[in-house]
């Protein structure tokens, strides 16, 4: 009779314990969407500022080149949609400045019209399978709804909560991003998306996907990837994240394009959530 | 010769699995006779299908209230579903048998266990809070058990499955068991 109650108290603090640590990103959605940028607290050990006022500069040139050039090709859809990659810089991240020009100048991959009136940033891991079911299900849907039409844009951040071959991914992608390719290589690598931590995001892997991805400079990626050289952009973007209260992937907040008015997104959503938000977005 | 006795020996069992089958069917049969029983086990099926589509991300309250099935979900929405009505059931007959039935005890371990499992293989570990709690206490032991909670969640819901049939079967047993007369030896 002991034997049973210690087990059933085990289990079932075990079982409360799942249940209010697995609801709790719920609450925290409710606190989100009544957040004010300038609620949000300053992120704790960031990189100085000066450290990258030189890459800054030269960054802010690479995106006027950038919108000059205009549009590229959206991987996410059959069709042709405007898309805008930043070169990639590593540069301190802070909530208080969610605007897209800001967000270009952190290196993040975007795609959509760098002046649309909405932006969605995407919180994710390339080993999360709920991410995977986002790119595949719910974001065909917002691009050729939102992004292609110029309503609205996306950006992604990198928040690595599944083991270190989610940490290569991730400097993967941004070497993908360094060649205008992250969109190409998001959709790759989703879509070849395996177990987790079952090796199939480690170093080799990710090169052999990269290789698959046409006009790719296999050379320039793989150094990219052997030098860990969007590293500390990584764990800015993973910074970010847990400063805004990020509790899970994917997770998503939907700003004007100046930065103002955030509002979370939890969970791999479809479409109709999504679109209840830009929406609203949009008339503000 | 051989297959006489194959074929005596296997129709008992048959035999014996048919009987059985029959009395768990008399027991939920006594237990739903009763319409509260019915409310009761369908709100608790109710309850674990919520709470089980939330973890899946398949039901989403905020900003709006939105089910939806994609394709790599339906595996999972099934077990899950069958899972939500065991537990109604078991939950359901096992207060049947607290209340109706003095010194009876119901099959505890199989019954958590079962419904433990069963809420925690629901959910993708790695990608919720649990996962972010794992990793942030335990470190690398954090991310190898969420990462076995994420990777084997189909088996788990077999097993939570199976513990939750096993407990079913028992508290369905304990409910038609024959009653016996124990006399005293030393009254004459």
């Amino acid at each position: 009779m002991n034997r049973n109650i210690i087990f059933l108290s085990v289990i079932g603090t075990f079982l409360i314990l799942s249940v209010t640590t697995t609801t709790f990103p719920f609450e925290y959605n409710f606190l989100q969407l009544h957040m004010t940028q300038s609620k949000v607290k300053a992120v704790e050990g960031q990189v100085e500022e000066g450290e990258h006022e030189e890459e800054g500069e030269r960054h802010s040139n690479e995106e006027d080149r950038h919108q000059e050039d205009g549009g590229s090709y959206s991987p996410l859809s059959q069709d042709n949609a405007k898309t805008y990659s930043s070169s990639n810089k590593t540069t301190a991240t802070t909530p208080d400045n969610l605007s897209i020009t800001s967000l270009m100048k952190q290196g993040s991959p975007i795609i959509g019209n760098p002046t649309a009136p909405v932006t969605l940033i995407e919180f994710g891991d390339f080993q999360c399978e709920f991410c995977a079911r986002f790119a595949k299900v719910t974001e065909p849907a917002i691009n050729a709804t939102y992004i292609q039409t110029g309503k609205a844009n996306m950006v992604f951040k990198h928040f690595v909560t599944h083991g270190s071959d989610s940490v290569t991914a991730a400097i993967a992608s941004q070497c993908a991003n360094e060649q205008d390719q992250f969109w190409n290589f998001y959709k790759m690598i989703y879509e070849n998306q395996g177990p987790e931590n079952s090796g199939w995001a480690n170093k080799e892997n990710i090169k052999k996907f990269a290789s698959q991805i046409p006009g790719l400079d296999e050379q320039k990626f793989d150094s990219c990837i052997d030098s860990q050289k969007y590293k500390s952009l990584v764990d800015n973007d993973m910074i970010l994240g847990v400063s805004l209260g990020m509790q899970g992937t994917p997770s998503f907040i939907i700003v004007k394009s100046d930065g103002s008015k955030p509002e979370t997104l939890l969970g791999a959503q479809p479409f109709p959530s999504f679109q209840s938000i830009i929406d609203k977005k949009s008339k503000e | 010769m051989v297959t006489k006795r194959n074929v005596t020996t296997k129709v008992p069992v048959v035999q014996s699995l048919i009987q059985r089958l029959e009395l768990m069917l008399i027991s939920v049969k006594l237990v739903f006779s009763h319409w509260i029983y019915i409310i009761l086990a369908g709100t608790i099926a109710a309850i674990f299908w919520i709470i089980f589509n939330v973890f899946e991300q398949l039901l989403f309250f905020s900003p709006i209230v939105v089910f939806y099935l994609p394709e790599d979900a339906i595996t999972g929405f099934i077990l899950s579903n069958i899972t939500a009505i065991l537990l109604g059931m078991v939950v359901s007959m096992n207060v049947y048998v607290l209340r109706h039935s003095r010194g009876m005890k119901f099959n505890a371990a199989s019954f958590f266990s079962g419904s433990s499992i069963g809420v925690l293989s629901s959910t993708c570990a790695s990608c919720s809070s649990l996962g972010i709690l794992l990793v942030s206490t335990l470190g690398g032991a954090g991310i190898t058990l969420s990462t076995f909670l994420s990777n084997y969640q189909t088996p788990l819901r077999i097993i939570s499955i199976a513990l939750l049939l096993w407990a079913y079967y028992s508290i369905s047993s304990r409910l038609t068991r024959s009653c016996n007369i124990v006399y005293d030896k030393s009254d004459p």
